[in-house]
């Protein structure tokens, strides 16, 4: 362990010392570039509400010295809606006008460092594996950002120590995670993205414990890819912890048993531990084409370590004491998957078609669901006008009883580019749901929306 | 099949040896066609960077700029460098038709199949097929037509197996020179499509370029016009330029 240390040590120190062997002899130019966006959404129903009014500034620096790059990309969220909860509130900016920033990325990369051929990056980054459109099963370094729920796929940048290795034919790619960090969960949604143990429970009541900053606690994975006969060829091995909790010890109590057939049903929770399962996912991915059509594959096999959850419960007074029941609530190897295609017809049209087994928050064989995601998208007015008549997913949870049991997302838009670097966007999020599913607390939530975007 | 090489191409550059000027009569239409090829083909490697003002049909305009470099004729890299919301993409064209996009707004590089071919390239009136590295002798059977005013006038029909959107060109070649300045697009139905003209030719380290290329959509009422400069030939471009490593950078 010791020796890992100091070999880590020695290349971040390695690498301040290449850089600034350059430092001393020039400086690095540093450019900005971004983007200024707005993006307002109102429920067709619901009082016809905002649900969501915001704009965002996106600021990208980045600057270049001989072999090393530093590049960022950080975040001004502007909320449009005050937070104001009492009077002294009316007299703070920042409840008037609630903003925050996020550091998306932020890191160093050093090229043939620290060898010829093997590039170095170190720092807060996006690290995306996979050959999927926005959402693959292989893609699991970075935790998901859930914290627009309409922009599923999105993830949180990771601070990482990355190193790529092009040696010929093969490229090998290796990562280290030092410290884990969980996903983002959307504000007043939690409960769909935590363990259903946490029903009704208050927060205050939720203890969740993140593995200690330990270099026993880091993350690691490796990846190969390489081409055989035309198509993309990937393998990867990642050892880590899932960036959703599950839930470790739940304690509760049963003041008095009214109904002998369910003496559960005067359940008191009062507390729920949460922890972050260790799991180890070996994953392969390929891309190519057959015909003219663009095809591309993944699978990601997930080892999960034995989650097992403790329920102490304590008994009405005249009972003897119950004994701690354990629940296995994820044991055995599970695998997702996805297949994809996309085509573009004579005269324009673009389909883009993925089957997905397995949403990236869903874990354990039983509850991986079958999904169909598309797009079908056609560019008019010499580029102007880009018009998306067909977006979005259909969750296929039973076949055979789909017409009780399925979930159907439409999210058709225009979106129309006047100028250079301008975008307006204009859309409907629209849901579809029979039976229980991600989706149907959506359902009456259909919104239109529309977006701007200046980039700069 | 021949896959689309996806490449900003000798159709573009144009690029070629100071040749003899011994474009005499007495050469075939198929003859002239290998001068062509040999002239577009010439340099080891090439580097330029372009301005591309794309107009309407009502005369508004926008604008890119981007950086290619090829090496041979089967190797291309191309990186927008404007407007700001293409900045950093980047294409990558190797041999065998694989193409590859790296889109910095998703951090990922992602393969491109050969269903784009057809389709504009960034917005223009180029397609994905008439920036293709491509031998015109190889692909194409040639008709001379007129030999009047310093050009060659030919006709264009693709050979049996080459895969084209196109039913037939007409190219004038510059006949002291092999160098062809204007084409002419018909489709399938034969209908004249596009037109592009090439000007100010100019000869560089030995090699013939035209700095400026216009592509005019005759139905859309469109036209695109790229103009080159900082024109490098034979600078020797590293190998790892034309790789996925490069295209993220």
């Amino acid at each position: 362990m010791k020796r890992l240390t100091v070999t880590l040590l020695l290349i971040v120190f390695s690498a301040v010392m290449a850089a600034g062997t350059y430092s001393t002899c020039a400086h690095a130019q540093l450019t900005w570039q971004g983007s200024f966006a707005g993006d307002y959404r109102l429920y067709l129903e619901n009082e016809q509400k905002f649900s969501h009014a915001a704009h965002r500034l996106t600021l990208l620096p980045e600057a270049r010295l001989g072999p090393a790059k530093f590049a960022g990309e950080f975040w001004l969220n502007l909320q449009g809606r005050p937070a104001v909860a009492d009077p002294s509130g009316l007299g703070v900016y920042e409840s008037i006008f609630p903003w925050n920033l996020e550091v998306r990325e932020a890191y160093v990369e050093i090229y043939d460092f620290p060898l010829d051929r093997m590039d170095f990056r170190a720092g807060r980054q996006l690290v995306p594996w996979g050959t999927g459109d926005m959402i693959s099963p292989t893609d699991n370094i970075n935790p998901l950002d859930l914290a627009d729920f309409k922009d599923f796929g999105r993830r949180l940048g990771s601070d990482v120590l990355q190193f790529t290795w092009y040696p010929g034919p093969v490229t090998v790619t290796a990562v280290y995670v030092p410290v884990f960090t969980p996903a983002r969960l959307p504000a007043g949604w939690m409960d769909l993205f935590l363990p259903a143990e946490l029903a009704g429970l208050s927060e205050e009541k939720i203890t969740v414990n993140l593995p200690a900053a330990a270099l026993q606690e880091s993350a690691f994975g490796i990846k190969l890819a390489g081409r055989i006969d035309g198509y993309d060829l990937t393998m990867s091995y990642l050892d880590g912890r899932y960036d959703l909790p599950a839930a470790k010890e739940v304690r509760g109590k049963i003041e008095e048993i009214t109904n002998p057939m369910n003496p559960l049903e005067n359940l008191i929770l009062e507390e729920v531990s949460l922890f972050f399962p260790r799991r180890r996912v070996l994953g392969v991915d390929f891309a190519g084409e057959l015909g003219n059509a663009g095809i591309w594959a993944e699978a990601a096999v997930f080892f999960p370590e034995k989650v097992t959850t403790v329920a102490k419960i304590e008994l009405p007074p005249m009972l003897p004491p119950g004994q701690p029941q354990e629940t296995v609530t994820l044991d055995k190897p599970y695998t997702k998957y996805l297949i994809g295609t996309d085509y573009t017809f004579p005269g324009g049209t673009y389909l883009n078609l993925q089957f997905l087994h397995g949403f990236p928050h869903e874990r354990g064989a039983e509850e991986l669901e079958d999904y169909l995601v598309f797009a079908l998208e056609k560019t008019v007015m010499n580029g102007r006008v880009k018009i998306t008549p067909l977006a979005g997913l259909l969750a296929i949870r039973d076949l055979n009883n789909f017409r009780k049991n399925h979930a159907f997302v439409l999210a058709p838009e225009v979106s129309w580019y006047p100028v250079d670097g301008a975008e307006l966007t204009l859309g409907v999020n629209w849901i579809e749901c029979a039976g229980d599913s991600l989706f149907s607390r959506f359902q009456e939530d259909d919104e239109v929306y529309l977006k701007l975007k200046y980039s700069f | 099949m021949k896959k689309p090489l996806f490449v900003f191409g000798l159709l573009l550059m144009l690029p070629g040896l100071l040749l003899p000027a011994a474009a005499a009569g007495g050469l075939s239409a198929e003859q002239i066609m290998e001068r062509v090829d040999q002239t577009v083909s010439a340099p080891r490697d090439q580097e330029f960077h372009v301005k591309l003002v794309i107009t309407d049909a009502k005369g508004n305009e926008s604008h890119r700029e981007m950086v290619m470099m090829q090496k041979g004729n089967d190797r291309r890299m191309v990186k927008f460098t404007a407007p700001p919301e293409q900045r950093g993409i980047a294409f990558l064209s190797l041999p065998g038709g694989m193409t590859y996009l790296y889109l910095p707004a998703y951090k990922q590089t992602r393969r491109i199949a050969s269903h784009v071919r057809n389709q504009k390239f960034a917005g223009t009136d180029f397609s994905y097929e008439d920036m293709e590295a491509r031998k015109y002798s190889a692909d194409w059977k040639a008709i001379l037509l007129a030999e009047e005013d310093g050009l060659y006038r030919l006709e264009l029909t693709p050979k049996e197996k080459t895969v084209t959107d196109y039913g037939r060109l007409i190219v004038e070649v510059k006949a002291d020179i092999f160098f062809p300045v204007k084409i002419e697009f018909f489709d399938q139905a034969n209908r004249q499509r596009k037109v592009m003209v090439q000007e100010k030719l100019e000869q560089i380290n030995g090699y013939w370029i035209a700095k400026e290329a216009e592509m005019k959509d005759l139905q859309a009422g469109t036209s695109s016009k790229m103009f080159f400069t900082e024109v490098k030939f034979d600078s020797g471009l590293a190998d790892d330029i034309f790789t996925e490593r490069y295209l993220t950078r």
